[in-house]
């Protein structure tokens, strides 16, 4: 029979270290905090929910009376988005050449570009919004170049990982075949990356629409324009109607972009 | 195309010696075998002469090039004249055959000269005509990845006719196909190589095919040359010597696997 107390058993239940205990005091001393902080109660939730059956009355049935005006606004958060993801799809690519450890020109260099594609991923897509707004003006070209600096943030990252994962060998026969370092990238490398590219573009479409969507909550065009003024003018049965052709759209265009890619993979 | 490699080490960053005083040469359409147990220093060697690893010291001339000294522009002119045959076949996978093929052509045509868009006529014409020559102008317009290894390997050679290369180097071409897909490759590898006078530098691991097909075996050991000579010349126990640390090496493994199991059924019986 073993011996239980040998070593080399390990045991059942190991004690959490110093470093475990700190971390879950600070995150239930967070949570107590915050949840103090919100002011909930049961007062308040069964008020709210009152209020949300009111909303609902009124917002049924939908309105169909501005439904035109709807379909355009949608059809412009749809161009915002495809626009946007294609520009910065394009401006990814080199971008990405730059970041990639293996075909980078210089390790400075990379670490320059790694670090704007960071800061363009931390900066969130409605603060970009805003700040275009403030530069370009209300409408629709404010969302575009809030879209392509969220597009860069999200694809160029993405690619630059995907060129890291190449494999090494078939550049190198090109190599040993007398190619330049570009006819290395352009022949071996971007061939391999290309599903993946694909891939992840049509990814970035899904968000760039759904983002498309709230940019106009800060005027900068699409259907969110038309949302938060159906919601300030207390029209609710419009705003459920743009609420639903949102559902609707966000849906196809996911489902659209699905079927692509794993057409592509 | 000849090869002159003078008095060649190579170290590794970390240190390691890999290649001490490495010194022969080949004349042009010799067929030269290199064996050597794993770790010998053969595909260092390989990728020495193509410039692709830095020198420690010595040189390696090609056609009166000194890869140690040349310039990278004077070295892919080198390269793009030197047709090189890989273990694991190195093709662009996701890409049709027939632009693989025509990938032969980047080192003279650069990318617009050989890219399936752009290419001339010619180079297009070429690509099939290399294509036939392998038997495979029938998968031409296939997507490479969905072919056989040995299938693979000969595009691989199709390649490097496209080339129009003086001087083949192989590293064991055929250690990933099964003897018969081997044997095929061999042999359509050495005819070509015959047919147009071409010089062979081969990494083999197979003791019996470096016999049938080579002019010349070097045999590497430890970083050094210690077999030179014609396959007839070469005792089989000059050859089986080349592996001889390794079978030490793997003596030693065991045995200390078997000290391991003892101890094992030692500190089992205190039970």
């Amino acid at each position: 029979m073993l011996d239980r107390t040998s070593d080399g058993v390990p045991p059942r239940f190991e004690r959490p270290s110093l470093f475990v205990w700190v971390v879950i005091l600070v995150f239930l001393a967070f949570f107590i905090q915050g949840f103090t902080q919100a002011g909930i109660s049961v007062d308040r939730l069964v008020r709210g929910t009152s209020n949300l059956g009111r909303f609902l009355g009124m917002a049924f049935p939908p309105s169909t009376a501005r439904l035109d005006v709807i379909a355009r606004a949608m059809l412009e958060t749809l161009n915002m988005a495809v626009v946007g993801v294609t520009f910065g799809v394009i401006l990814s690519l080199p971008m990405a050449l730059l970041c990639a450890r293996n075909t980078t020109p210089h390790p400075i260099v990379r670490l320059i570009a790694v670090n704007i594609v960071a800061t363009l991923r931390t900066i969130p897509d409605l603060i970009w919004a805003l700040i275009f707004v403030v530069a370009v003006g209300l409408g629709p070209l404010a969302g575009i170049l809030a879209i392509i600096m969220d597009t860069i943030g999200f694809c160029a990252r993405f690619f630059s990982e995907r060129i890291e994962e190449t494999n090494p060998k078939p550049g190198m026969a090109l190599r040993a075949a007398g190619a330049s370092r570009s006819a290395v990238v352009a022949g071996a490398i971007l061939p391999e990356c290309f599903p993946s590219f694909v891939a992840t573009s049509l990814f970035s479409v899904e968000k760039a629409v759904r983002s498309a969507v709230v940019l106009g909550l800060v005027g900068a065009g699409g259907i969110g324009v038309e949302l938060t003024s159906a919601m300030n003018l207390f029209r609710y049965n419009e705003a459920l109607t743009i609420i639903l052709s949102i559902l609707v759209v966000v849906i196809a265009v996911e489902q659209v972009a699905g079927a692509i890619r794993r057409r592509v993979i | 195309m000849d090869v002159s490699v003078r008095q060649l080490a190579k170290t590794f960053p970390d240190g390691t010696r890999v290649l001490e005083a490495v010194d022969f040469s080949i004349a042009s359409g010799e067929g030269v075998v290199l064996l050597g147990a794993n770790g010998c220093g053969k595909s260092t060697l390989l990728r020495c002469m193509l410039g692709l690893e830095k020198i420690t010291a010595g040189d390696i001339v090609i056609d009166d090039v000194s890869i140690g000294h040349a310039r990278r522009s004077d070295l892919r002119r080198l390269r793009s004249r030197v047709g090189s045959v890989f273990q694991q076949f190195n093709l662009v996978g996701n890409l049709s055959v027939h632009q693989n093929v025509m990938f032969g052509r980047l080192g003279t045509h650069g990318l617009m000269g050989a890219l399936s868009l752009t290419a001339s006529t010619e180079t297009r014409d070429k690509a099939m005509h290399c294509l036939d020559r392998v038997g495979l102008a029938h998968l031409a317009k296939r997507r490479t990845d969905t072919l056989s290894g040995g299938q693979q390997q000969r595009v691989a050679i199709a390649r490097m006719l496209m080339q129009e290369a003086g001087i083949v180097f192989a590293d064991e071409p055929v250690a990933s196909l099964d003897p018969r897909a081997g044997r095929e490759v061999m042999d359509l590898l050495f005819d070509i190589v015959r047919e147009r006078g071409l010089t062979v530098v081969c990494v083999l691991h197979q003791i019996d095919l470096a016999r049938a097909y080579a002019n010349r075996i070097i045999g590497l050991k430890s970083g050094r040359i210690v077999v030179d000579g014609a396959p007839n010349d070469l005792t089989d126990d000059a050859i089986a010597d080349l592996y001889e640390a390794d079978r030490t090496r793997a003596e030693k493994e065991s045995k200390e696997a078997e000290d391991a199991r003892s101890n094992l059924r030692r500190s089992a019986a205190s039970f």
